[in-house]
């Protein structure tokens, strides 16, 4: 099977570069490259305290007893395994552009980058495709080495059903009880709304990203006149003429969609960040996942 | 202004035609583009389609206002009126398209242009609700267009009309045009054409102005006062053209090959005007004369010619001058044939008595010859006097039957001549007398042509006509009677002649383009055109119109006859109107009671288009602006159960 999904070598090696930002409160197996705020064994200088009796004697600095006669204790930051599992919306929603860039393929890569970038830190990556329920999830670790199966497995999946968003985070947040971080990424187009799917989220204690992608004819239409639409999830026709005031209260009313789900993020203490398609993935992943605090 | 005026059922028919096709452009044009999206939700107008299939009319109130739009609009063209509607006028034209109209001046247009073009600047000066017949000025011609108000078929019908061969009959054409218009209210009768009259014509039309006048003062006020115009074309000078007026021809009586000609010809203008007359049968030139003809004159020339093949005998005038029709003339010249008549008779018999008889017809080339001998011409008709040598023969014969001797011998006198058969048809004497009668037995079919005095009369001359030859058989013997020494034998001998072999014609003369009246025999009658004519018959009359100029044949069975039809004489004095027939149009008196209605269907028309634009953006606004209320009020909900519960989350983890 061709691999459409290859990232190009020097994007890759941007990645080196990147780090996937996530709360230094999340906790794990020692051993990864994530700072955390729980101080123990590490390379990091973090602090001093004074001795204790039953404190390691190892981390003494031996200096400042030279110096001041008092015993003080060296403390380092911890770097922990933080699991990154990314939730990638499958539902048919998100293939359904025609002659355009597929928003399916975009978040494709988007996946893959966020698996990479986990794989890149010795995190453990974990796909989870979704639509009305949760998928088969592929789970992989040990470096970049590991990345392959990962472009493999996404290019099986493939796009249908409709979006539930709740449904799929409630069998998320019970399957991976351990917090880490969470992207999902999907156009969000859920009849039910997202509301309640972040709230789930963020009770779980799990570091949210929302990645919200989405074609720029979706923002805006760019056709006119009498238009019988079809939604792809639903089935259900709509006869609408489109005009240029049509569209602009579609494109109002769009952004106030995504206002709303990125206030809703940012109010769960999760992140959100908006991918057009017509954007190139390197520059949003470069630029406009930095811009919104999701990569250093 | 010219409107369609339309009839009801053709705006109905309209006005169903073009809502068909405004329905056909609401239900198909607006047809939406199929698209398939990833949701619905962002949508402001939208509608819920059930069924594809299922075509609505989503503006039913626009279509409605179209419809009516339309519909005034066709109200609009039609121009219908508020009031009386027999207001409109009845216009009987007169358009003189007779041989005159074949003019063509020098340094002008041709007459039947002028002639056209005066009708159309008339018809175009009549309001558009005028009725207009339009009539033809000569003879029996039938109208070139009943009354209408079709302006589009009028001015087709006055481009299409051609000019005639025939003299107009200007009285007789402008009575029937006042006679048409006797129904009507309101009445226009107007004369189009040069008005060339004669002096019958010229008295006829001041009795016509006459009974226009009366007319007016017996009845004022009442309705029936047609205005009577005149439109003359061509300018008042007198024309200057040159005809042959008549021709004929008759054959010599001493030398049947030779003839006189008889020509007239005529000068019609004010000049004298030498010409050339030339008679030609194909290209050979028989006869030529120069005539000098004075102003107005009408001369008859004479000439002689020696002609015998027969043929289309052509006359024509030199110089050609602006009406060329009658410049030319034709006439049949039929050809001479002699009838062989071979006499077989003994010597100091029959024939002695034949040769005084037959010697002194110019068309009879007579052979005496003994019983039994071989003539050196096949003989057209044989002569015989002894019966059984005349049974058998195989061609057309006379024989003298001889009876036998009575005792006592007696006269018997001749009576019961059949004056219908062409051999007895001039023979009336009732002094003949014969002796020694012979008794002829009759066979079917033979007709009693005379009898012998009797009780009963015996047959005594019998017509018979058996296996394509014909028989004249007399029963007596010419030195056994008196007939040889009356007049009737020779025209007996003439007659049974002509009869057995073919009629002389020893005129021929031509007619005059018009209305002809025949004494002849025919099933068919083809003009020189090759057209078929129509013709009456009456008796042994017939009665047709001869519009062409040329070779007329009329054919009877197996028989043809030519008939030369020729330009006839002109009427040539010029029709001088008066002020009131050259006046303009009466406008005021025939102004129409009725008001128009079509400014006020164009102001609805207006309108309704108005508000079928207002009704169709209306719609689409409030249907926008109410899917933009709802998906407003989907949204509110949503957002406040949101906030709701991220509330209560809020309030459960700062209390637990």
């Amino acid at each position: 099977m061709s691999t459409p999904l290859l990232l190009d070598r020097e994007f890759l090696a941007t990645l080196e570069q990147v780090t996937l930002l996530c709360r230094n409160d999340m906790s794990g197996p020692v051993g990864a490259d994530h700072r955390s705020r729980i101080h123990g064994a590490g390379l990091e200088f973090a602090d001093y305290r004074q001795y204790s009796y039953g404190d390691d004697p190892r981390f003494l600095d031996w200096n400042a007893y030279l110096r001041l006669d008092r015993l003080f204790l060296k403390i380092y930051q911890t770097e922990r395994h933080v699991p990154v599992r990314i939730l990638f919306d499958r539902s048919a929603s998100m293939n359904c552009e025609d002659g355009t860039e597929s928003k399916f393929l975009y978040a494709q890569r988007l996946v893959a980058t966020f698996a990479y970038l986990a794989l890149l830190r010795l995190d453990t990556a974990v796909v989870v495709p979704f639509a009305d329920r949760l998928n088969k999830p592929l789970s992989v670790s040990g470096g970049r080495a590991s990345f392959w199966p990962v472009l493999e497995f996404l290019n099986e999946i493939d796009s249908g059903g409709s979006t539930d968003l709740y449904r799929s985070t409630k069998e998320f947040v019970g399957n991976f009880p351990v917090r880490g971080v969470v992207v999902i990424v999907s156009d969000f187009f859920d009849e039910e709304g997202c509301a309640r799917a972040v709230e789930m989220l963020q009770s779980a204690g799990h570091d949210f990203v929302l990645l919200h992608v989405h074609t720029q004819e979706e923002q805006r239409p760019s056709e006119t006149g009498d238009l019988l639409l079809e939604d792809v999830e639903t089935g259900a026709l709509r006869a609408v003429e489109c005009s240029d005031e049509t569209a602009d209260i579609y494109e109002r009313r769009f952004l106030e969609f995504s206002t709303r789900v990125q206030r809703m993020a940012v109010r769960n203490g999760g992140r959100y960040a908006r991918a057009v398609t017509n954007v190139p993935y390197q520059d949003f992943v470069l630029q406009g996942l930095r811009t919104g605090r999701v990569l250093e | 202004m010219n409107w369609l005026t339309l009839s009801p059922i053709e705006i109905a028919g309209l006005w169903a035609a073009a809502s068909g096709v405004a329905l056909w452009f609401y239900l198909h044009h607006r047809r939406p583009v199929r698209k398939r999206v990833s949701t619905l939700r962002f949508w402001a107008s939208a509608e819920s389609v059930p069924q594809l299939r299922r075509r609505r009319l989503r503006e039913p109130w626009a279509f409605v206002a179209q419809v009516l739009f339309l519909l005034f609009i066709f109200l609009a063209l039609a121009d219908p009126r508020w009031g009386i509607e027999s207001e409109s006028r009845s216009v009987a034209m007169v358009l003189d398209t007779s041989l005159w109209s074949q003019m063509r001046p020098a340094n002008q247009a041709p007459w039947i242009d002028q002639v056209r073009q005066s009708a159309l600047r008339f018809v175009n000066a009549l309001p558009s609700g005028d009725r207009v017949l339009v009539l033809r000025a000569e003879a029996d011609a039938p109208p070139v267009l009943p009354f209408t108000t079709d302006r589009t078929a009028l001015r087709a019908a006055i481009a299409g009309v051609r000019p005639s061969n025939t003299i107009a009959d200007i009285p007789r054409a402008l009575g029937l045009a006042k006679s048409a218009l006797a129904g009507s209210r309101r009445g226009l009768l107007v004369y189009v054409g040069p008005g060339m009259l004669d002096d019958q014509q010229e008295q006829g039309l001041e009795d016509f102005r006459g009974t226009m006048e009366q007319s007016k003062s017996a009845a004022p006020g009442s309705g029936d006062r047609p205005q009577f115009l005149v439109r003359l074309i061509g300018d008042q000078r007198p024309v200057e053209n040159r005809g042959i007026t008549h021709l004929a021809l008759r054959r010599d009586a001493a030398q049947p090959d030779h003839w006189h000609l008889l020509a007239d010809l005529r000068n019609y203008g004010l000049g004298r005007s030498p010409v050339i007359l030339t008679v030609s049968v194909g290209d050979h030139t028989l006869l030529q004369q120069a005539v000098l003809l004075g102003p107005g004159e009408s001369l008859s020339t004479h000439g002689e010619f020696t002609w015998a093949q027969g043929g289309l005998l052509k006359a024509e005038i030199n110089p050609p001058d602006a009406l060329d029709a009658d410049n030319r003339a034709v006439a049949y010249l039929p050809s001479f044939s002699p009838v062989n008549v071979a006499v077989f008779s003994a010597k100091d018999g029959l024939a002695n008595e034949l040769k005084p008889v037959l010697s002194t017809n110019p068309y009879v080339r007579a052979e005496y010859l003994s019983p039994g001998s071989v003539p050196a011409a096949k003989p057209d008709v044989a002569i015989y006097d002894d019966a059984t040598k005349a049974a058998g023969l195989s061609s057309n014969s006379i024989v003298f039957v001889k009876g036998k001797p009575l005792t006592p011998p007696r006269s018997v006198r001749v009576l019961g001549w059949n004056v219908e058969h062409p051999v007895t048809r001039w023979v009336r004497t009732r002094d003949v007398s014969v002796r020694n009668p012979a008794s002829i037995e009759t066979q079917p079919g033979d007709l009693v042509l005379a009898s012998a005095q009797g009780n009963p009369p015996a047959a005594l001359i019998l017509a018979r006509e058996k296996d394509g030859h014909k028989q004249l058989i007399l029963g007596f013997d010419p030195r056994d009677s008196n007939f040889p020494e009356q007049a009737a034998f020779p025209l007996l001998m003439a007659g049974a002649l002509e009869w057995m072999t073919h009629p002389i014609e020893d005129t021929s003369a031509s007619f005059s383009a018009g209305e002809l009246d025949l004494t002849a025999s025919a099933t068919r009658i083809v003009a020189p055109s090759g057209h078929d004519v129509l013709f009456a018959r009456e008796g042994q009359d017939i009665r047709f119109v001869a519009s062409e100029i040329g070779m007329y044949r009329l054919i009877s069975g197996a028989s043809e006859t030519n008939l030369a039809v020729n330009t006839p004489p002109l009427p040539s004095q010029r029709w001088q109107p008066n002020a009131s027939e050259e006046a303009s149009i009466a406008r005021e008196p025939f102004q129409r009671t009725g008001r128009d209605l079509w400014k006020w269907f164009v102001v609805l028309a207006i309108l309704a288009l108005w508000a079928e634009r207002w009704l169709f953006y209306r719609h689409r606004k409030r249907q926008t602006s109410s899917e933009e209320r709802v998906d407003e009020d989907k949204l509110r909900p949503r957002q406040s159960s949101e906030k709701r519960r991220g509330s209560l989350l809020h309030s459960l983890r700062f209390f637990g």
